[in-house]
C-alpha cells in the first residue's frame, strides 16, 4: 500500500495536484514501505457493492482497486463486449424519402436483444447460417385512412405512416426457433422510429444481424456509456461557524454541507445566566454528502477558504457506472467484460507456453 | 531470439533471460496498461514498460525487465495468471452481491 499522502487527488485552488498514481514497487523504498503487488491482500481489501440495479443502469462501488484495472473493464465494456446488430441490410424496395444507405445506418443502430454467446462469428462471404446470423424482415406500404376525419394529425390520415423498430419481423432460420422461443429475438424497444412513409410508399428489406463487438462499429457496444468517478472527499480544516457557515451551506450547489446545531458548553452557565439567556446555541457547518461534490471548486473561490475546506478524491475508491443498450440485460455486462479480460490473458498465455 | 507463434497473433522478442519484448496484434492500451501496471508492482520487475509504436498499426509491444537471474517470459506468465485470479475473484464477489441485492 502507498503512504498515506499519496492516497488521494488534490483538487486546489488553482490546479489539482497528486494525480498520476505510483505503481512502481520500490516507489516508497526510501521510506521503508513496500509498493508491491500482494494478491492474498488486494484480495481482502478489495470490496464491491451494488449501489443501483435497474434495467438501465449498473452503478458499482469498488474499493481497493487501481484506475488501470477498472479502466481496463470500462474500455472493454465499450469497445469489446460483443453483440448482435444489423449488418447487412437486402433492400427490394424502398421509395420512402430516405436513402438506401441512411436507412440502413439507422436499422443498424437498432439494439437487438439476442444473446451474442449463442452464436458465432461470421466471416465475409459466407452463406448465412442459423448459428451466425439473425434475419429480420420488413415489409410495410403506407395507405390512406379512408376512415380519417380531414385535417387530422398524418398519424390518423395515413395507414403505416410511421415505421417503427417494432415492425422488424424476426425470420427464424433451421433450428432458431426450437432454440430462442417464439419473440426470443426482438429489437430492445418497439418504438424507434426508423422512417416516416406517406401514401403508395413502400419499404421492404431484410436485415441480417451478425456478432460483432464495438471497436469495429459502435453499433456493436452493449453500452450506452460506462464511467467511473472516484469518491470525492470533502473535509473541513476547522470550525466553521455562525454567518460563514450559512453563506457556506448557500454557495455550494450541490448541497454537500449542511448546518448542525450545537448548544454552547454549559461549564459557565451559573456564573452568566443572564448574559447567555437568549443565545446559548451555535450553528456549525457539516460536511453531509460528500458523495453529491461534483469538485466544482465554488466553495473555495473566495479568497482563503482553500485554507478551510480540502476537496481531494480517494484514489482507490470509485463508482462504476455500467448504462446498457439492452443488448444485453445490464446485469450481465460485468462478468462479461471480465471475461474477455480473462480470455486476452488466455490468448496471451497460450503462446508464452507454446514458445517454452 | 525470435520467435512467432503460427498465426502470428504474437511475435516474441526474449534478448537474453531477463529482457523480453511481446508484441501483439490487435491489442491496445486496454490490456497494455492494466499488465504493465501489475508487473511495475512485482518486485521482481526492473523495468515494465508497453507502446503502441504506430497509430494506425494495431500492434502493442510489452517490453518487461527483470532484475539479474530472473526469468522475464516466468514473471510474464505469474502476472497474467495473477490477472485472472482477480477478474475471477471480482466476478465472484460481483455474483455475490448480485444474489444479494436481488433478495432486498
Amino acid at each position: 500500500m502507498s503512504p498515506s499522502f499519496h492516497n488521494n487527488v488534490h483538487i486546489g485552488y488553482h490546479t489539482p495536484s497528486n494525480t498520476q498514481g505510483v505503481y512502481a514497487s520500490s516507489a516508497y523504498h526510501p521510506l521503508g514501505v513496500d509498493n508491491s503487488f500482494d494478491l492474498e491482500t488486494f484480495l481482502n481489501e478489495l470490496h464491491l457493492s451494488m449501489v443501483k440495479n435497474t434495467e438501465e443502469e449498473i452503478i458499482l462501488e469498488l474499493v481497493g482497486i487501481d484506475a488501470p484495472l477498472i479502466n481496463a473493464l470500462r474500455r472493454i465494456l465499450i469497445a469489446e463486449v460483443p453483440t448482435m446488430a444489423i449488418e447487412y441490410v437486402l433492400i427490394s424496395d424502398n421509395t420512402s424519402v430516405i436513402h438506401d444507405e441512411i436507412l440502413a445506418h439507422r436499422l443498424g443502430l437498432i439494439p437487438i436483444r439476442a444473446d451474442p454467446e449463442s452464436f458465432q462469428e461470421y466471416h465475409k462471404g459466407e452463406e448465412p447460417q442459423p448459428d451466425n446470423t439473425i434475419v429480420l424482415k420488413l415489409c410495410l406500404e403506407c395507405k390512406q385512412n379512408p376512415q380519417a376525419r380531414p385535417g387530422a394529425e398524418p398519424e390518423e390520415l395515413y395507414i403505416n405512416s410511421n415505421v417503427y423498430s417494432k415492425d422488424l419481423v424476426w425470420q427464424p432460420l433451421g433450428n432458431q426457433l426450437e432454440r430462442f422461443g417464439e419473440n426470443g429475438i426482438r429489437p430492445v424497444l418497439d418504438d424507434i422510429l426508423i422512417a416516416k412513409l406517406r401514401p403508395n410508399q413502400r419499404i421492404e428489406l431484410e436485415a441480417r444481424c451478425i456478432k460483432g463487438i464495438g471497436k469495429e462499429h459502435a453499433k456493436w457496444s452493449p453500452v450506452a456509456t460506462a464511467y467511473y468517478a472516484m469518491l470525492p472527499q470533502v473535509e473541513l480544516l476547522q470550525e466553521i461557524r455562525d454567518e460563514e457557515a450559512r453563506r457556506l451551506v448557500q454557495k455550494c450547489p450541490m448541497k454537500v454541507f449542511d448546518l448542525e446545531d450545537i448548544a454552547k458548553r454549559q461549564s459557565c452557565a451559573d456564573d452568566d445566566d443572564l448574559s447567555d439567556n437568549d443565545n446559548n446555541s451555535v450553528v456549525i457547518a457539516k460536511v453531509v454528502e460528500p458523495c453529491r461534490c461534483t469538485m466544482c471548486r465554488e466553495c473555495i473561490r473566495e479568497e482563503g477558504w482553500d485554507k478551510k475546506i480540502r476537496l481531494s478524491k480517494v484514489r482507490d475508491h470509485f463508482f462504476f457506472s455500467i448504462e446498457g443498450t439492452g443488448a444485453i440485460p445490464t446485469d450481465q455486462l460485468f462478468p462479461r467484460a471480465l471475461k474477455v479480460l480473462r480470455d486476452k490473458c488466455d490468448m496471451l498465455l497460450s503462446f508464452l507456453e507454446s514458445i517454452r | 531470439m525470435e520467435s512467432s507463434p503460427k498465426d502470428g497473433k504474437v511475435t516474441i522478442n526474449q534478448v537474453s533471460k531477463n529482457v523480453i519484448t511481446v508484441a501483439i496484434k490487435g491489442e491496445d492500451h486496454t490490456l497494455g496498461n492494466v499488465v504493465r501496471y501489475l508487473l511495475l508492482k512485482n518486485k521482481q520487475v526492473e523495468f515494465a514498460g508497453y507502446n503502441i509504436p504506430h497509430p494506425s498499426e494495431n500492434v502493442l509491444h510489452l517490453r518487461v525487465q527483470t532484475k539479474q537471474d530472473v526469468d522475464s517470459k516466468q514473471v510474464l506468465v505469474e502476472t497474467l495468471e495473477t490477472l485472472k485470479i482477480i477478474c475471477n475473484s471480482l466476478e465472484e464477489k460481483y455474483k455475490e452481491e448480485l444474489a444479494r441485492f436481488m433478495e432486498t
